[in-house]
């Protein structure tokens, strides 16, 4: 009979011991929000649209931020573009945590895939100047409303 | 009253001249069937005042016995009762010598007060009672009362919320569906209605008792969920002097995530207690220092408790004693966690978040035995709170609760009739709850008949008047029936029914405040919440090594009193008149002698289905199950203990503490190992004992109500002693 009670309470530690019950929940951080559209231009204009995130602003050649990651691209398939021809879209981007000094959307608008990018859409919550904002990403946490206005008939300044 | 304050003072002096004619004293030592001296039995001459309890050795003494025939009872927690005839001549020394108690696998006293207001056996009784005796109290080193409540099955505290079978949610602090008591006397805040677990010192606590099911017929308001009766422990005749020292810490968390702290957490404290009995008069202090640096961050607490106890042994059959307490807590506020990944840091608005409380009360008992173990008492409590904080812009709130009760008791024939009156008064001065004040009377009768060897019923009615500040007036007429059935001995059938109320507290109905992001309005339309409570019961003692009691029981509630959120998108909360609801369950005991005195376990799990009769949902922050085993293994000077808690997961939370509250609906099962090692050793024949336990053995991590995760393992040493 003791050997019994032993083994009931082993199995409860046992059962137990398996699980310690809740646990930290896996959160990506990074960063949403909404990318508003003006003034399409010609469908055969535009290849591919990306949200590319750089950590220093001005950038080099987005190639070669993106080769050296310094810069991350949404959508993360390298072919597959943003939606087109939409009035706006919504995204989510995991990222690590840090300070990102330029988003923007860029269209490639050429053949080339290496060469053939302009930015049509910057983040910048200043009106006063051209600049963009910069964010900063905390860990466990997405930085919401990171809204980028693109208007193709009006382009920010063009770092590369 | 100015007339009956001179009188007990009268009273008092006249008991410290008070010579008796007869010196005869009543000597033992009561010991187990292995030798091993019984420490806290209690010892008591039926029909006088006069008793004792045994000291660590067993030893027990009585003094100033009168002559005559009485009948001398000896019982303790998980041993049977011994009952003898003694004749007691003039200036007789009568020494008992070695009284051997043997141990039974009854899980509760196998004797009770809170019943029927009168010492009853546990199996005269229709109604559900647990107890938590003082070594069991000591045995967990439960801290304040509540903790020790954690193991009574049936209980499910929520956070510092205690709930009996479902009967209570969590209701932010702020009213309670369980009366508590202090020896017999209400000890509630005058404001919230809430029940206080820190305002007595731990070792003034001779036991527990907890009576599950509405207790309205004898208590009235608040009991309709159920009756916690805290009984101090009587003064010896030796001179007795106790001291204990704690200390402990807590692990690191499970999870790395979690850890916040670069210091190891520490919580430690000591408490000292002298009683003495000169001539007629006896005193008890206790002091108390308990000090916790919390596993969560703003979570900090330091208290202190200075009880006392004067007992005025008039004669050998009346009995003054005055009792009072005095608590001061400073503390952080820890009330909900940021996130589940930073599960031990508060919320960033409630960093720096401190409550500072005092709570202090004094009461008075007096009792006098007649013929025929006939008696009245006479009992009243003055219980002040006081608290500020600097949440938000900073509260502070002081009440006053004063109760009065005269009971009489007498037999006729083969009835016992209990009836009483009491008066109560509230006063609240705050600027949470404004300034209000309350009143109540009532008054009972009860009738318990002994219809023949096998049968007894019990029957009794309350009336209570109460008036609480602007609200309206009520009454409430709360009448009883109880039944028990002994086919044979050793077994009991029990059947009651009976109805309950709960006037509404002052802060349910007036509380404006904000705090960290609620808003909670006051309700002026508030109205009492009514209950009926049925319960059918089966307690037998199988043999010498098994008993069981098995309940089935029914709870109908109306117009309950929840707190709500106004709407799906606002965080202001209303206490309101919500729902009616139905609890039905089943609750099963069992405790086994595995091995006689030496391996003991208990067993005890309850089935509820709590549910809200408007919506057909499950009510909020009810368990549906609750186990509690624990086993005890002697190996004298050793023994080890184990517990084990499950509670299956809340059915259902205010889903709107999602708007405020981060990851507010991660919850899940719980499951708590206790384990602790015990050591009697002596040093100069100083006997001590050394405690060692590890709480939440295993790591489980889970939170008590929402966003609050319950305690991580620790690991706490004890040394006490007591001579």
């Amino acid at each position: 009979m003791k050997l019994k009670f032993f083994i009931f309470f082993i199995t409860i530690f046992w059962l137990q011991y398996c699980n310690h019950g809740l646990s930290p929940i896996p959160r990506p951080a990074g960063i949403s929000g909404i990318i508003t559209y003006q003034n399409w231009p010609p469908p055969d204009s535009i290849k591919i649209l990306k949200l590319v995130v750089f950590r220093n602003f001005p950038p080099g050649n987005i190639i070669e931020e993106v080769q050296s990651k310094r810069a991350i691209y949404y959508p993360t398939v390298l072919t597959e573009s943003l939606p087109q021809f939409v009035d706006s879209t919504e995204y989510r981007l995991a990222l690590e945590p840090g300070v990102y000094e330029y988003i923007v959307i860029a269209q490639q608008y050429g053949e080339i895939i290496e060469t053939d990018w302009r930015v049509v859409g910057q983040y910048d919550t200043t009106a006063a100047d051209t600049l963009p904002s910069a964010i900063t990403v905390l860990a466990d946490s997405i930085l919401k409303d990171i809204n980028i206005n693109v208007d193709f008939m009006n382009l920010p300044i063009q770092p590369f | 009253m100015k007339a009956i304050l001179v009188k007990f003072v009268a009273l008092c002096l006249l008991g410290i001249q008070f010579s008796f004619a007869q010196e005869s004293t009543i000597r033992g030592k009561v010991v187990d069937r292995n030798n091993n001296p019984l420490d806290g039995a209690n010892i008591y001459l039926k029909g006088t005042i006069l008793g004792s309890a045994s000291d660590r050795g067993g030893l027990f003494l009585i003094r100033k016995v009168p002559t005559g025939r009485f009948n001398l009872t000896i019982h303790m927690i998980g041993f049977g009762r011994l009952d003898t005839l003694l004749s007691i001549e003039s200036n007789q020394q009568i020494d008992l010598g070695v009284i051997i108690l043997s141990a039974i696998p009854l899980q509760s006293e196998p004797i009770v007060v809170t019943a029927s207001k009168h010492e009853q056996y546990f199996q005269d009784i229709p109604l559900s009672i647990s107890s938590v005796s003082a070594q069991e109290i000591n045995y967990r080193n439960s801290i304040t009362i509540d903790k020790a409540l954690k193991y009574v099955s049936g209980v499910a505290m929520n956070r510092d919320q205690v709930n009996i079978r479902s009967s209570n949610g969590y209701s932010y602090g702020v009213g309670s569906r369980v009366m508590m008591l202090v020896d017999g006397i209400p000890l509630v805040a005058g404001d919230t209605q809430g029940l206080i677990f820190e305002s007595l010192a731990m070792h003034q606590i001779e036991r527990i008792e907890i009576q599950k099911g509405a207790g309205s017929t004898l208590y009235g308001s608040n009991a309709l969920g159920g009756v916690i009766n805290v009984l101090t422990r009587s003064i010896s005749e030796e001179p007795e002097l106790y001291f204990k020292l704690y200390g402990g810490t807590y692990d690191e968390p499970y999870h790395t995530e979690w850890d916040w702290s670069d210091k190891r957490r520490y919580l430690h404290g000591l408490r000292f207690g002298y009683s003495q009995k000169i001539a007629n008069v006896g005193w008890r202090l206790a002091i108390s220092r308990d000090e916790d640096d919390s596993y969560r961050k703003n979570d900090w607490r330091r208290r202190y408790n200075f009880g006392a106890k004067l007992q005025f042994d008039l004669s050998p059959f009346d009995l003054l004693s005055v009792t009072g307490n005095y608590m001061n807590q400073d503390r952080e506020n820890f009330l909900y966690w940021q996130d589940l990944n930073n599960a031990l840091i508060p919320a960033s608005n409630q960093l720096g978040d401190r409550v500072d409380a005092k709570r202090y009360f004094i009461n008075a008992i007096y009792r006098h035995i007649m013929q025929n173990k006939d008696f009245y008492r006479v009992n009243a409590i003055w219980y002040r709170n006081r608290f500020a904080d600097n949440i938000d812009e900073g509260h502070r709130s002081l009440s006053d609760f004063v109760n009065f009760e005269f009971q009489y008791t007498f037999n006729v024939a083969v009835h016992m009739i209990t009836a009483g009156i009491t008066p109560s008064y509230n006063y609240v001065d705050s600027d949470l709850f404004g300034v209000r004040e309350g009143y109540a009377y009532a008054v009972y009768i009860q009738d318990e008949i002994v219809l023949g060897p096998r049968w007894q019923t019990t029957l009794g009615v309350r009336f209570d008047y109460f008036k609480i500040d602007s609200l309206s007036s009520d009454n409430s007429i709360n009448p009883k029936l109880g039944l028990i059935f002994k086919p044979q001995k050793d077994l009991a059938l029990r059947a009651s029914v009976g109805t309950g109320f709960r006037a509404p507290s002052i802060s349910e109905a007036f509380t404006t405040t904000t705090a960290e992001g609620i808003i909670v309005v006051p309700n002026p339309e508030l109205k009492a919440e009514r209950s009926i409570s049925a319960e059918l019961g089966w307690n037998q003692i199988h043999s010498k090594r098994i008993h069981s009691d098995l309940a089935l029981f029914y709870n109908y509630f109306k117009d309950l009193i929840e707190a709500e959120f106004l709407s799906e998108t606002e965080n202001q909360v209303q206490f309101k008149n919500i729902t009616k609801a139905r609890v039905f369950g089943l609750e099963f005991n069992m405790d086994w002698q595995i091995v006689p005195e030496k391996l003991l376990y208990h067993i005890g799990y309850t089935f509820t289905n709590p549910r809200d009769l408007s919506s057909s949902e499950v009510l909020k922050y009810r368990p549906e199950h609750i186990l509690y085993t624990d086993l005890k293994w002697n190996l004298d000077p050793f023994r080890i203990g184990l517990d084990y808690r499950y509670l299956s997961r809340f059915g259902r939370i205010d889903e709107n503490f999602a708007l405020i509250i981060n990851d507010a609906k991660e919850r899940v099962p719980i499951h708590v190992v206790d384990l602790r090692f015990l050591y009697s050793f002596t040093i100069d024949q100083m006997t001590l004992l050394a405690t060692l336990q590890i709480n939440n053995l295993l790591q489980y991590n889970y939170v008590d109500v929402i966003g609050t995760l319950a305690p991580l393992r620790n690991y706490v040493l004890t040394l006490e002693t007591e001579f």
